[in-house]
């Protein structure tokens, strides 16, 4: 058993650990919102642009499409882009998304496809480097402060661009955590390159409905647009990506700070009950000890 | 009296909704060259060249203008759909500020000329072209 005032230190250090989770949970509540409402806010973009590429995809035969529509026609090698967070102190926000790609990996092995991994956030970057360091062809961390700008998708995509006109890999798949609610975040598994279609080719026309089958015209030609299109459309889903991890961050960090606040209540409850324990124990043995004293005289 | 005949406006960036109107017409700096969207427009999707928007809400009105680097459009009977990579009003361009961008713009393109990097060449002479639109645009 520990002594009293072992127990008081004990106490008094849980205490402050719970304030400050405290403090991160109502940090991360506040940033949470905002979060969610730029998230929000990018939607109706990526949803036009998404429209724009179908029409667009559509009206190209497909054997003079460009590789980034249709792929390359080969599947030997894959990237992987991996969005986690830069910190962390959000339970299993960053490990979730790192056990999906590690099982990710080992299918990938399993069908002798070569992997490469590409980081964006350090959590995800120092968890992968340590078992498969070797193949990792890119990482960067995410821009500091509370904006996740456009241009830093922008730099990823043309990066990630770069790599697949060299050749560097086939297909490319996106892991990250979409925003679910506060409380709960999907790892998700999604196709960039090639294209991957949606479930209904038909797009939800952007304000009023086009009539079906409308021709329409291009500037300049098709090719040209899809060729300024797709990429864009790329920065787009990553950026969307960014701002779902971003959300996705502070609800899961929310989540886990709350619970260590509780469990920092309880344990305080815990301590505090064997502090009295102990207190009551000491003076009553005090009191046995005067009262046997004085009996004994 | 008719209703004057309308066209659903939407202009978006990635990082938010900056106007969503119903105008009687827009022009929008085409890479093609400028065109306007009327009521009944044919179909049509465009790349856009770093310029104006001019949203007209009555045809007599003063337009209300956005500058934007570049983006995409989409035009169709009723409706027309802005996709910019940015988009600021005119009126909140700060002269300086864009004089400024041109100089350093400039300067880059001179330098980059002299490296033998073709992409960073590409990429400052955009660069250029953006500021110095916006510095037309500012007035």
């Amino acid at each position: 058993m520990s002594s009293l005032k072992e127990l008081r230190t004990r106490i008094s250090s849980v205490r402050s650990t719970r304030k400050i989770t405290q403090a991160m949970k109502m940090v991360a509540a506040s940033k949470l919102r905002r979060a969610q409402e730029r998230a929000e806010r990018a939607r109706p973009y990526a949803a036009g642009m998404e429209a724009m590429v179908a029409r667009l995809a559509g009206t190209v035969a497909p054997e003079d499409a460009p590789p980034l529509l249709v792929g390359t026609g080969s599947q030997k090698v894959s990237l992987l882009l991996v969005i986690t967070a830069d910190r962390g102190l959000c339970g299993a926000f960053n490990t979730g998304v790192v056990r999906a790609v590690r099982r990710k990996l080992a299918a990938l092995a399993e069908d002798s496809v070569e992997a490469k991994i590409y980081c964006v956030g350090r959590k995800g970057y120092d968890m992968l480097r340590r078992t498969h360091g070797g193949r990792i062809v890119g990482s960067r961390l995410l821009p500091p402060g509370r904006d996740l700008p456009f241009t830093e998708a922008a730099a990823v995509a043309e990066e990630i661009l770069g790599l697949f006109a060299d050749g560097g890999f086939d297909l490319c798949t996106m892991h990250y955590n979409r925003f679910r609610s506060a409380m709960s975040q999907v790892v998700t598994e999604s196709r960039i390159v090639p294209r991957a279609a949606p479930e209904s080719e038909a797009p939800k026309a952007p304000t009023a409905a086009p009539v079906v089958g409308a021709m329409h015209e291009f500037e300049p030609g098709e090719d040209e647009l899809l060729a300024e299109l797709l990429p864009r459309n790329l920065a787009v889903q990553i950026h969307g990506a960014f701002l779902e991890s971003a959300a996705g961050e502070h609800g899961a960090r929310m989540t886990a700070m709350e619970n260590a606040t509780r469990n920092a209540g309880d344990m305080i409850g815990r301590l505090e009950l064997s502090y009295n324990r102990q207190r009551q124990a000491a003076i009553t043995k005090e009191l046995i000890e005067i009262i046997s004293g004085s009996e004994a005289l | 009296m008719v209703d004057a005949p309308l066209i659903d406006l939407e202009l978006i960036t990635p990082e938010a909704t900056v106007l969503a109107a119903t105008p009687e017409m827009v022009v929008v700096p085409g890479s093609e060259g400028e065109f306007g969207v009327l009521r009944d427009h044919a179909p049509v999707l465009s790349s856009l060249r770093p310029g104006i928007v001019q949203v007209h809400a009555t045809f007599d009105a003063e337009p209300e203008c956005y500058f934007v680097t570049g983006g995409f459009t989409e035009a169709g009977p009723a409706y027309c759909l802005i996709l910019a990579d940015t988009a600021v009003p005119v009126s909140e361009i700060d002269v300086g500020a864009a004089d400024q961008a041109v100089a350093e713009a400039e300067e880059a393109v001179r330098e980059a000329g002299t490296g033998t990097d073709e992409a960073a060449r590409e990429r400052a002479e955009h660069a250029l072209e953006i500021a110095t639109a916006r510095r037309a645009a500012a007035g």
